[in-house]
């Protein structure tokens, strides 16, 4: 009689998603090796939109899974190797309990492995794809080559995601990828672009391990994510050295390798030798194929086109950061942590050392005469050679962020440093820029030479009677200005820029000074200027005009769309006046520091 | 007949070869009936023959009869120097030429192989099958079988059954290597030939939820203040963020303690509330019992309704009731066709409807699609547990060195990849499970225990 009624909850939601109890009874395997798989196959957690249609009526908090991602993870082969190896370890047992030792021994020669590769192909099926998802297989790799081996982590991981990292960065260095670096409070974050993908990984300093800082972490689950990353970045470097025509595993170039025997070091076993060499990422690596010289780049027909221009113009700029350490000779003293200074060092073309009895695979000592920059961070230097620039070490890390060689007075040791800018941060129009980045910015585009904080600096400093600061600064000027000419010039001629720079490297060794010199008299800061005429500037008009334009604009928009435009402008008034706060007191700062400074003069006085 | 030789050779003296031969002692011949056949065998004496016997089986089992042997096999021409031989040099490598005694007792004399189970006799049907089978397949496949690979000595990497021992440890995993590997449909006709069976079809997934569950970034960069040597504002907006969520959290303990904390003392309960409560029902339940009892004597006075034969519904009635209910119906039928007719007249008033409730579904939807593109950057809701905001890392003003030789990092890279991981619905919010309690120890005296005491 009555229509055939459809049944609640055998159709949609309902059976499209499946709770992950539901998951493991339908696999047929345990929590954690249900976990396992699910973070080797990339198989996560989902929401459904109506839960309660999904949860078949009830509203209890569940965690969902689609269905058919369970379907796809039951045809995954290394399921069973999850049940053999679950057989393995039964079998195990009972030979341990049975005090059969030839058994064990058999058993655990034959212990079922699984490989992964299967995954990282069906999960990545381009290499771009894999370079793409590289940042978390790198922050994770990186992180875990920090640990001490506990029980906690299983196998060897420590001791691979050591391997890979140092392979990794290697080929960074070899490849001039880097492109920022920022030291944060966290760690300091890479930024890299290989094949047009930028990726992004945080590295911690190298501390000792504070297990209580992560208490609360899973640290079961962050191995498997591990162990899946070790595969994968494994393959991924085989694939980034081969595309560079490197050697993989990684080899040194002849001349390092000749310099490794000669240094019968007490550091290592002989067989670890090489690999601590690849760590201290002082040498190069080996090519498969001699390498050709670097311009052997196929030249592109000509056109006269804006864009194309452009695009040479940005390329130039590109090749002509790479180069940004070429021809520093750069020494690091024991107390400055090691690693990211080389790597940054390295990967834009400089050369650094350190001293022989800090780690293996210095170069150079101390007493090498040709070194330009030795970095440090104590107040003072004991012995200060007259040849080269005691800095501290954030000058690399904001000359990288600034794409340009910053001017060293800063950044003398036991000089209050000028803030460490993030190069992370996009500024919008009308958002509060502080006057460090503004200043870099004018610096970078070339229109100011010294920044206006600097300067003020200056003047308070000669206020304080310290030594010839303004004649240091103009030189520095002079130098600059050249920089300008050579960006100009950069269109026509690239390949003299190289010579150039080491030029200018040698240009600037006179100017090197020793910080306890005795103070001269200072330079008044009083100075006859010429007078000028005032003339109305066309520039001025023309911008007036602009204005009128922009007002009868506005003055025209219809009804429709007026309350939008009200809204935007109103938000940009609110943007401004936030930035404008920032910046009184960011003045009222300043100014009650150098009152302060004023203060505490006259009291030591 | 081979008896009656030996019994004559017995007779034969047995040291033919011998330089000094002993003076054969003539004895009684003992004579002995050999009339049946066991005495015959009793007295015949033929231990040379099973000597011999014995010494061809030796040879046979280790390396033939000699007889049977060509003569280069068995001699040779010594063209040595015996002098040489005596060399010590020589004698010393001899001696490390030749095996040990040991090992000589362990070599064992047999060449022979040892029997090995029952065989089937050969060209008997089963092996004959068998050998056809194997045959066939391997003109098909190329399967060689077990036992023509032992024939042939062939092991299972020889036989093209395994692949070789990887050699090269490294390969390109995106490279052209794929190009060698055989499709999915020769695979699978390759399956149905083998196994007779139709493969079962794996379900394609699309990777676009696995690469991107959340359109946060994978690595957060730290706010700008979180340098290690910040600017003065960006700083100072950090801060601002820290002691927001600070006051968040603040603001949610006091709540939670507000909601547990005791009423004020005036309103506890005091000793009287508490015996009234105790009391409750107690004093006032007879009277109440009492009521109750007059209620059901009231209930019991009324007499029940008798049936009477008048209120009985009649054949008539119940047909014009019938009638009736049959007209209402038909009037209401008529009615809903009737609207249903004119309903062509409202066709606009209609459209008018389906209009606004479309409007109200189109808006509804824009909404839930706002709200949607509003949580799209949060953790959605994964399991039990909510997730929970990691409290921002910061320096305050006066620990903020600027030197990196002094500086000290802030938090866990661990920690905060172990969080990102669960912002980006990647992980699902887990709270560490307790152990659970097992039963509480119960610690017994025992008797005799307790019988001895100290302070006797």
């Amino acid at each position: 009689m009555g229509r055939l009624m459809k049944k609640k909850y055998e159709s949609g939601a309902a059976t499209a998603y499946i709770t992950r109890n539901r998951a493991i009874n339908y696999l047929q395997i345990s929590l954690p090796d249900f976990r396992r798989l699910c973070i080797l196959k990339g198989v996560y957690p989902r929401e459904p939109k109506n839960k309660k249609k999904a949860n078949k009526g009830s509203t209890a908090p569940r965690t969902f899974y689609l269905m058919k991602d369970i379907q796809y993870l039951s045809h995954e082969p290394i399921i069973n190797k999850f049940r053999e190896f679950k057989v393995f370890v039964k079998k195990l047992k009972k030979a341990f309990a049975k005090a059969e030792h030839g058994r064990v021994e058999t058993l655990q020669e034959n212990k079922p492995v699984y490989k992964l590769d299967h995954i990282i192909k069906e999960r990545y099926p381009t290499f771009v794809d894999a370079l793409r998802d590289l940042d978390d297989c790198l922050c994770l790799v990186f992180l875990f080559a920090t640990f001490p081996q506990t029980k906690n982590i299983p196998g060897d991981f420590v001791r691979r995601c050591r391997h890979l990292s140092v392979e990794f960065m290697n080929f960074i260095v070899a490849a001039k990828a880097l492109k920022k670096v920022f030291l944060s409070i966290k760690g300091i974050y890479y930024q890299v672009e290989m094949q047009g993908q930028v990726v992004t990984w945080l590295v911690p300093y190298s501390f000792g391990f504070n297990a209580k800082a992560c208490a609360d972490v899973d640290f079961r689950v962050m191995a498997h994510f591990v162990e899946f990353y070790i595969t994968m970045l494994g393959f991924v470097n085989f694939k980034l050295y081969t595309s560079l025509g490197l050697h993989y595993p990684p080899k040194l170039t002849f001349e390092a390798k000749l310099k490794d025997d000669d240094e019968k070091n007490p550091y290592c076993l002989e067989s670890e030798a090489t690999g601590e060499r690849l760590a201290a990422l002082s040498a190069s690596l080996a090519s498969v194929v001699t390498q050709n010289t670097e311009e052997d780049e196929v030249e592109l027909d000509e056109f006269e086109d804006s864009r194309t221009l452009e695009a040479k113009q940005e390329e130039e700029k590109q090749k002509a950061f790479q180069k940004l350490f070429n021809g520093l000779k750069v020494f690091v003293s024991r107390e400055v942590p090691r690693e990211p200074i080389v790597f940054t060092v390295r990967s834009f073309g400089g050369e650094a050392s350190w001293d022989r009895s800090v780690a293996m695979g210095a170069t150079f000592d101390e007493s090498d005469e040709t070194i330009t920059h030795q970095i440090m961070d104590r107040p003072k230097a004991d012995r200060q050679y007259l040849s080269r620039y005691y800095i501290q070490p954030q000058w690399l890390f904001d000359c990288v962020n600034a794409k340009m060689l910053l001017p060293v007075e800063d950044y003398f040791p036991g000089v209050v440093l000028p803030p460490h800018l993030s190069p992370f941060v996009e500024y919008k129009e009308g958002d509060y820029v502080p006057p460090e980045k503004e200043a870099l910015s004018r610096r970078q585009q070339g229109l100011d030479t010294g920044d206006a904080v600097s300067e003020e600096a200056d003047v308070s400093e000669e206020e304080e009677e310290e030594e010839e600061e303004g004649k240091e600064e103009e030189e520095i000027d002079d130098e600059d200005d050249e920089e300008e000419e050579d960006e100009e010039d950069d269109d026509d001629d690239d390949d003299d820029e190289k010579e150039e720079e080491v030029q200018k490297v040698e240009r600037k060794m006179p100017v090197k000074r020793k910080q306890d010199d005795v103070p001269e008299t200072p330079p008044s800061n009083m100075k006859v200027k010429e007078g000028k005429l005032d003339y109305e500037d066309a520039s001025s008009k023309a911008n007036r005009e602009e204005w009128e334009a922009r007002k009868l604009a506005i003055l025209m928009i219809p009804k429709k769309r007026k309350r939008l435009f009200e809204k935007l402008s109103k938000r940009e008034r609110r943007k401004k006046h936030e930035a404008k706060k920032l910046t009184t007191k960011r003045e009222e700062f300043e100014k009650s520091q150098k009152d302060m400074k004023k203060k505490q003069r006259l009291s030591n006085k | 007949m081979a008896a009656t030789k030996s019994s004559e050779s017995s007779e034969a003296p047995q040291t033919s070869g011998s330089l000094f031969p002993q003076p054969k002692v003539r004895g009684k011949k003992k004579r002995v009936s050999k009339k049946n056949k066991s005495a015959w065998r009793k007295h015949s004496d033929i231990k040379d023959i099973e000597d011999f016997l014995d010494d061809q089986r030796l040879q046979l089992r280790t390396g033939g009869l000699v007889a049977d042997k060509a003569d280069d096999s068995l001699f040779y021409v010594d063209k040595q120097n015996d002098n040489e031989d005596e060399a010590p040099v020589a004698k010393k490598r001899k001696k490390e030429l030749k095996p040990l005694k040991i090992d000589q007792i362990i070599a064992g004399e047999t060449t022979v192989k040892p029997v090995t189970g029952h065989a089937p006799p050969m060209g008997s049907g089963k092996v004959r099958r068998k050998e056809m089978k194997a045959k066939e397949l391997e003109q098909k496949t190329g399967y060689i079988s077990k036992e023509k690979r032992k024939k042939l000595k062939l092991n299972s990497v020889q036989a093209g059954l395994k692949k070789p021992q990887a050699v090269r440890e490294y390969y390109d995993l995106w490279g052209n290597d794929a190009k060698d590997k055989p499709t999915e449909e020769e695979e699978d006709e390759h399956y149905a030939q083998v196994t007779g069976k139709t493969r079962v079809k794996v379900p394609v997934r699309t990777q676009t939820y696995a690469k991107n569950p959340s359109i946060l970034p994978k690595v957060e960069v730290i706010h700008p203040g979180g340098s290690y040597n910040p600017t003065f504002e960006d700083h100072q907006q950090l801060l601002q963020q820290a002691v927001q969520s600070e006051r968040k959290k603040v603001k949610d303990e006091k709540k939670l303690e507000r909601q547990t904390r005791l009423p004020p003392k005036r309103e506890w309960a005091t000793r009287r509330d508490k015996m009234k409560e105790l009391t409750e029902g107690l004093l006032d339940e007879e009277d109440e019992e009492e009521e109750e009892g007059e209620e059901l004597e009231g209930e019991q006075s009324i007499p029940k309704a008798t049936i009477r034969a008048e209120d009985k519904k009649s054949r008539q009635k119940r047909r014009k009731e019938k009638e009736q209910r049959e007209q209402e119906q038909q009037k209401t039928a008529d009615k809903t066709k009737k609207i249903k007719e004119h309903e062509v007249n409202r066709l606009k008033a209609i459209k008018k409807e389906i209009n606004a409730l479309e409007k109200k579904k189109e808006e509804r939807q824009k909404k839930r699609e706002e709200i949607r593109t509003q949580n799209a950057d949060k953790p959605k809701r994964l399991s039990r547990h909510k997730y929970e905001e990691p409290f921002p890392e910061f320096k305050l003003s006066e620990e903020l060195v600027g030197t990196l030789r002094e500086f000290k990092p802030e938090g866990s890279v661990l920690k905060d990849r172990f969080k990102s991981l669960q912002r980006r619905n990647i992980l699902e919010t887990r709270v560490k499970a307790k152990r659970q309690k097992k039963f509480k120890k119960k610690y017994v005296e025992k008797k005799q225990y307790k019988e001895i005491s100290i302070n006797v």
